[in-house]
C-alpha cells in the first residue's frame, strides 16, 4: 500500500531543506518525502538533526531553506497554527502537556489547533486509550508518563492529522508501555494517517516503518527500506564509523 | 453597639464588591497570565474619563455608555497586547513592568492635559441616591447593585476561565507558552483575548468607581495598590479569592473609618499586612 501511495504525488515532500540556528547548521539540504498513510522513521544519533527536521516542518526554527510541500502546497515559513490546521499535528518530545489544565482540556487543544470541521471525537481517543477516560478530570501533571504520553497522542489525534509527526515516543517509557504505544500507532496508521517516527531507538521503529531515513550530523547518510538492509550496514550509518 | 457594627461589615462588604470588581482585572492579568500590569489603575480611571464624556457628549445614561464602551474596552485590551504588550512578555518579568509603569505616566499625564486637574464623578440619575430598607437597615441601591454584580462577575470569569474552551487556552499558555506555540496554539492570539477580557473587566470598574468614588486624574496607583492587596489576600489565579479579599478590605477599611477617619485606608493596609505575613499564600489559592 505504502510503495504504491509513495508513487503518487506524495503527502509530504522536503526538497533541499537546511535549517540554521543562529549560526549554527542543524541540516544540510536534505530530501525526504511521505506518501499517503506511510509509516516513514527517521533514525539518528543524538544530535543528527531528527528533531530540527520535525520542527522545521511546523516552522518552529530559526531559520529554514528548501521547499517544504504538504499536499501540494507549501507550508515552509507558514505559521505554525496555518500549518497544523491543514492537517499536520506533531506529538512533541517530552510530551509538553499542559499540567495545570484537566486530562480532558489537554485533550480538546487539539481539537483547537486542528482541521476545521474535525470528524475525530473525544470518545474515539477514549477508545483507544480507555485509561484515559477514568482520568479524565484529573490534572495532566498527575499521570504516569505511559498516560501522559497518551495525553500528547490524542490531543495530537484530535487535530485530525493527515500526518502524526512523533518525537521520541518512546523516551523514557517501560518497555512494555513502549508496545502498547506502537501497537496504537499502527491503528492510527490503518485510519489512513501517514506518520513521522522519530526515534534514537531504531529497532522498534523500523519495525512498523514501511520505509526509513538515516540521518548523521545532519546528512542523510541512508534510506529505503528497513528490509533491504542488514543490521550492520545501519548501525555503520548510524554512528557513521 | 452591635446594630452599629453589624451596619458597618455590610456597609463593608457592599464596598468589597467594588473593590473586587477593581482587582478583576489585575487578578486575571497576574494570576493567570502572571503579567503584572502597572498602570492597571491607570486604565481604570482613563476609562472612567471617557465614560463621562460619552455620557456627557451623546447625553445618555452613564450605564449606556459603559454597554456602549463594553466592545471597545475589549478592543482596546486586544490591540494594546498585540501592538506593545506582546513585544516585553517573555522570561524577563523586569520589561512588562517598566513597560506597563512608563503607560502609567503616559495615562497620568494624558487625563491631567486633556481633562486638568480636577475631581470628577459619574452620575447615574436617581440610581446615585436611591436606597432600600431591609431588616432595619438602610443600604444604598448602587452598592448593592455593585456587590450582585461583582458576584455575578466573578462566578461568569470564574466559568469563562475554568469551563471554558477559550478559558482553558489561556490557562494552557499560561502553563507554558513555547509548548503552546510548538503544537500550533498561538500565544499571541491567546494572550490577545485574554487582556482583551481584561479590558471588559476594567471598563465595568471604571463605571462603578466613578459612580461610587471622585476620580482625577491622578488616582490610578492608589486604585492599583487597592487592586493589588485584593489580588494578594485572595490568593493568585483564583476569582474567588479575589471576591473574599475585596469583602476583607472593604470591612477592615469601613470599620477602620468609623473609629477614626484617617483610619480608613490604613485600617485596610493593615489587615492586609498582618493576614498576608500569615497565610503569604492568600486565602483561596488557586497554585
Amino acid at each position: 500500500m505504502a510503495v504504491s501511495s509513495s508513487a503518487e504525488v506524495p503527502l509530504l515532500s522536503i526538497e533541499g531543506l537546511s535549517v540554521y540556528y543562529q549560526q549554527f547548521r542543524a541540516l544540510h539540504g536534505i530530501d525526504i518525502a511521505v506518501g499517503q498513510g506511510e509509516i516513514v522513521s527517521i533514525i539518528g544519533a543524538n544530535g543528527a538533526g531528527k528533531s530540527s527536521l520535525l520542527k522545521a516542518i511546523v516552522s518552529q526554527v530559526d531559520r529554514i531553506e528548501g521547499r517544504i510541500q504538504f499536499a501540494g502546497a507549501n507550508i515552509a515559513n507558514q505559521p505554525t497554527p496555518a500549518i497544523v490546521a491543514s492537517g499536520i499535528a506533531l506529538v512533541p518530545e517530552g510530551r509538553r502537556l499542559f499540567p495545570s489544565l484537566t486530562v480532558e482540556e489537554n485533550l480538546e487543544i487539539g481539537w483547537q489547533i486542528g482541521r476545521k470541521g474535525s470528524g475525530v471525537k473525544l470518545s474515539e481517543v477514549f477508545d483507544l486509550f480507555p485509561v484515559l477516560r477514568e482520568k479524565r478530570r484529573q490534572p495532566a501533571w498527575q499521570l504516569s508518563g505511559g498516560q501522559q504520553q497518551m495525553v500528547a497522542l490524542g490531543r495530537a489525534l484530535l487535530a485530525d492529522p493527515r500526518l502524526l509527526l512523533c518525537d521520541e515516543i518512546s523516551l523514557g517509557l517501560a518497555p512494555t508501555i513502549v508496545n502498547d504505544l506502537y501497537t496504537l500507532l499502527l491503528s492510527i496508521n490503518q485510519r489512513g494517517i501517514g506518520i513521522v517516527l522519530v526515534e534514537q531507538d531504531i529497532r522498534r521503529s523500523l519495525a512498523i516503518a514501511n520505509r526509513f531515513y538515516c540521518l548523521l550530523e545532519g546528512r542523510i547518510s541512508l534510506s529505503g527500506k528497513p528490509s533491504d538492509f542488514d543490521r550492520d550496514t545501519i548501525t555503520r550509518h548510524y554512528f557513521g564509523s | 453597639m452591635v446594630v452599629t457594627y453589624l451596619n458597618l461589615i455590610i456597609q463593608g462588604v457592599l464596598l468589597g464588591g467594588l473593590y473586587a470588581i477593581f482587582a478583576l482585572g489585575l487578578s486575571l492579568s497576574v494570576g493567570v497570565m502572571r503579567f503584572v500590569n502597572i498602570a492597571h489603575g491607570d486604565f481604570i480611571v482613563l476609562v472612567s474619563f471617557l465614560l463621562l464624556t460619552i455620557a456627557t457628549a451623546l447625553h445618555i445614561n452613564v450605564l449606556l455608555a459603559l454597554v456602549l464602551m463594553i466592545p471597545v474596552a475589549f478592543g482596546g485590551g486586544w490591540l494594546l497586547q498585540r501592538v506593545l504588550l506582546q513585544r516585553v512578555i517573555g522570561p524577563n518579568v523586569l520589561l512588562p513592568l517598566l513597560v506597563t509603569f512608563g503607560l502609567s505616566i503616559i495615562v497620568q499625564n494624558g487625563l491631567l492635559q486633556g481633562f486638568g486637574a480636577d475631581t470628577r464623578t459619574l452620575s447615574a440619575g436617581s440610581l446615585d441616591t436611591a436606597s432600600l430598607h431591609i431588616g432595619g437597615f438602610y443600604v444604598g441601591l448602587l452598592p448593592v447593585l455593585t456587590f450582585a454584580l461583582a458576584v455575578a462577575l466573578v462566578v461568569g470569569f470564574d466559568w469563562l476561565l475554568y469551563r471554558s474552551r477559550i478559558g482553558a487556552s489561556i490557562r494552557a499558555v499560561a502553563d507554558d507558552v513555547a509548548a503552546a506555540d510548538l503544537i500550533g496554539l498561538s500565544s499571541v492570539r491567546v494572550y490577545a483575548i485574554a487582556m482583551g477580557i481584561v479590558g471588559v473587566t476594567v471598563a465595568i470598574a471604571a463605571c462603578f468607581m466613578g459612580l461610587r468614588m471622585n476620580f482625577d486624574a491622578t488616582s490610578g496607583p492608589s486604585r492599583l495598590l487597592v487592586a493589588f492587596e485584593v489580588v494578594v489576600l485572595g490568593g493568585l489565579g483564583s476569582l474567588r479569592g479575589t471576591l473574599l479579599g475585596g469583602i476583607i478590605l472593604g470591612i477592615a477599611q469601613t470599620i477602620g473609618g468609623q473609629i477614626d477617619g484617617a483610619w480608613q485606608v490604613l485600617a485596610g493596609h493593615l489587615v492586609f499586612l498582618v493576614i498576608f505575613l500569615l497565610r503569604p499564600q492568600g486565602l483561596l489559592p488557586r497554585y
